[in-house]
């Protein structure tokens, strides 16, 4: 569970979401929640001060091979609402 | 019997039942929560770092899981609007809400779905040590309180508040007996293998419970609880007529002398025996010494123990059974594999000479403490001359021991054995050629000779000694005491039954040892009747060919000594 230790190591709020359900990236066993396999497509939203910083990181974390999740099926966003 | 709110302790191997809790609690109930994660993950931190030592970083990964779980902030304020939403309590919520991720993890891929057994490892986590706070309390009560317990160890009976648990009453059935001493040891009414007594209240609700009739009632009406109140008032005033009789002897009408000794668990018990008139400690259990804690007594725990209840009695008769131990948790738990069949498997003396290390420390300290007073020893179920003959053996090296070490001790020392399994009382003639003494255990000698285990509610009503087979194995013992000299006592519950005094009495047994709230009212029926009074009902029963017709019988011959007599 290296992705919901990082997202808990930045202040913003993070959301995953897959197809159907979004979940507080901090919280494991909302993540686990979403089923996420290699094959599920995720999208990670991130709202505060170190946003960008952490969307970044995440998405990075997947793409080095994290978890069961290929990276080129890992669509990603980052968004600075405030 | 007693009467008095109730607080209920569940189990976390069990369904959590939904218990509501008043809504100025509901806090509280939060706190007791916040306090378990805080403890649940210590003892996770704890384990990671012993398994990282044991096997390695990777395995000890697993604990992150677990640790990262207790950290989700998620998760712990769903607990929490459980809580204050439902007004229920801190187990109920995290049963409830585990449970549910828990469903649904189960219907995903394998990787996740395996993580369901996890989150049942936290859930159980959590919820021992949030029982375990319940129980704690039970340790320092301010108010007087009935327990209501799915399941109670001994060692967590031992540990109640004496002054205020005024009560309890148990669920499980089975492997309580223990418990069930131990509760009379501490003179708290208990009644066991009530079933759900637990899932009918809540905490709070008025309780009585009668353990003589093995009666409980939970939320009785002003009716009801008045004649029970009543019942006690009698209760009560029928135990202070006996206390005049503490300072006299145990001999009958006519002159015949009885010893009259109590059984105890643990060393301080040894005073209350002397106070109710018992004239020493005719049967120690030493389980407790192993019950009470996680780990192995040491020489000198033990030793400790017995110099206590030996500076209690003085010259009075002290008489230590060795380990008893044996088809409950203690020794299941230490197995490799659990036995098929632990009544018939390794316990006691079988248990004891497949440990000889642990056995020795506790001959050891026995034969150190007895250097004073009057102590002896026995061992328990046996049930060939070979094993007596074994352990006797263990206790000669240990003397040797002890004489090459210079260690003062007591080296002849009187050893005797229980006789509680029809083989040792079918051959009791051979034995006593090879004993001190006898001492007759009624409760593994009904089991055995029967074939039933009275902790089964289905066929528990089959299980009395009563039992016209019962009664010839125990005279036949008695007989061979006679023919060879050697002394018989009977430590078991039948000894402490004032039903059965009169039997045993004719049947030649002089030596009682019984539980010592029930000294004073053997001591009664014994300075109530004549030796000839006595033979005249033993030739009776023993011409019976059922247990009903012996049970009737003697219940209507002790009517005609004590017309007060409770338990029935």
């Amino acid at each position: 569970m290296q992705f919901v230790e990082l997202a808990n190591k930045y202040g913003c709020k993070i959301e995953v979401t897959n197809s159907s359900l979004t979940v507080d990236a901090k919280s494991i066993m909302s993540v686990m929640r979403l089923a996420a396999t290699r094959g599920t497509t995720l999208k990670i939203v991130a709202d505060g001060d170190d946003a960008q910083q952490a969307v970044g990181e995440l998405a990075k974390l997947v793409q080095d091979g994290f978890g069961e999740m290929t990276p080129e099926e890992l669509e990603e966003t980052a968004s600075e609402e405030d | 019997m007693a009467v008095g709110p109730a607080v209920v302790v569940d189990t976390e191997e069990f369904d959590i039942p939904e218990r509501h809790v008043p809504v100025d609690l509901a806090q509280a109930e939060i706190a007791r929560l916040r306090k378990a994660i805080n403890v649940s993950k210590k003892e996770i931190q704890d384990l990671r770092k012993r398994t990282s030592e044991r096997l390695g970083k990777e395995t000890a990964s697993i604990f992150d899981f677990h640790l990262g779980l207790l950290d989700d902030k998620v998760l712990t304020k769903r607990f929490s609007e459980m809580i204050l939403g439902g007004h229920v309590t801190a187990e109920y919520a995290v049963a409830t809400v585990l449970r549910a991720y828990a469903k649904e993890f189960l219907d995903m891929p394998p990787y996740l779905a395996d993580r369901v057994n996890d989150v049942y490892d936290i859930e159980k986590r959590l919820l021992r040590n949030l029982i375990g706070q319940r129980r704690q309390t039970l340790a320092h009560l301010k108010q007087d309180r009935i327990v209501l317990a799915h399941d109670m160890t001994p060692s967590q009976t031992a540990g109640m508040d004496r002054e205020h648990v005024r009560a309890i009453a148990i669920d499980a059935g089975g492997q309580t007996s223990h418990t069930a001493i131990v509760a009379r040891a501490l003179n708290i009414p208990a009644v066991v293998g009530l079933n759900d007594i637990t899932a009918e209240a809540n905490g709070g609700e008025t309780v009585i419970v009668d353990g003589n009739r093995g009666v409980v009632i939970v939320d009785p009406d002003e009716e009801t609880l008045e004649e029970y109140r009543n019942y006690a008032a009698q209760q009560v005033e029928f135990i202070h007529s006996l206390d005049a009789l503490r300072d006299l002897p145990a001999i009958t009408r006519d002159g015949h002398e009885v010893t009259l000794l109590g059984n105890i668990e643990f060393p301080d018990e040894a005073a209350a025996v002397l106070e109710k008139g018992g004239q020493g400690i005719g049967l120690y259990r030493t389980e407790f010494l192993y019950l009470g804690s996680d780990t192995e007594p040491g020489e000198e725990e033990h030793y400790r123990a017995y110099r206590r209840v030996i500076e209690i009695c003085g010259d009075r008769p002290v008489v230590v059974r060795t380990l008893d131990l044996g088809a409950d948790k203690y020794t299941q738990a230490r197995s490799r594999i659990p036995e098929r069949n632990p009544m018939l498997g390794l316990r006691s003396i079988r248990f004891c000479l497949q440990n000889i290390p642990m056995f020795k420390t506790q001959i050891r300290a026995i034969l150190r403490a007895s250097t004073d007073g009057q102590v002896s020893m026995f061992f328990p179920l046996i049930t060939s001359i070979m094993e007596l003959r074994q352990a006797k053996t263990v206790v000669r090296d240990v003397i040797e021991d002890l004489e090459e070490e210079g260690v003062e001790h007591r080296a002849d020392i009187p050893i005797g054995m229980m006789v509680e399994t029809p083989s040792a009382a079918l051959q009791c003639d051979d034995f006593a050629k090879e004993v001190d003494f006898f001492s007759i255990g009624t409760n593994d000698l009904v089991q055995y000779t029967l074939a039933v285990d009275r902790g089964n509610e289905r066929v528990a009503s089959m299980f009395t000694v009563a039992n016209p087979a019962v009664l010839r194995l125990i005279k036949e013992v008695i007989r061979a005491g006679q023919r060879y000299d050697v002394p018989v006592s009977m430590c078991g519950e039948m000894a402490g039954d004032p039903q059965f005094t009169l039997l045993l009495l004719g049947m030649g047994l002089r030596l009682f040892s019984c539980a010592p709230p029930a000294i004073p009212e053997i001591k009664k029926v014994i300075r109530s009747v004549t030796m000839e009074q006595a033979m005249e009902v033993a030739r009776r029963v023993m011409s019976f060919d059922s247990d009903k017709e012996i049970v009737n019988y003697l219940r209507a011959e002790i009517r005609k000594v004590l017309p007060k007599t409770f338990g029935d």
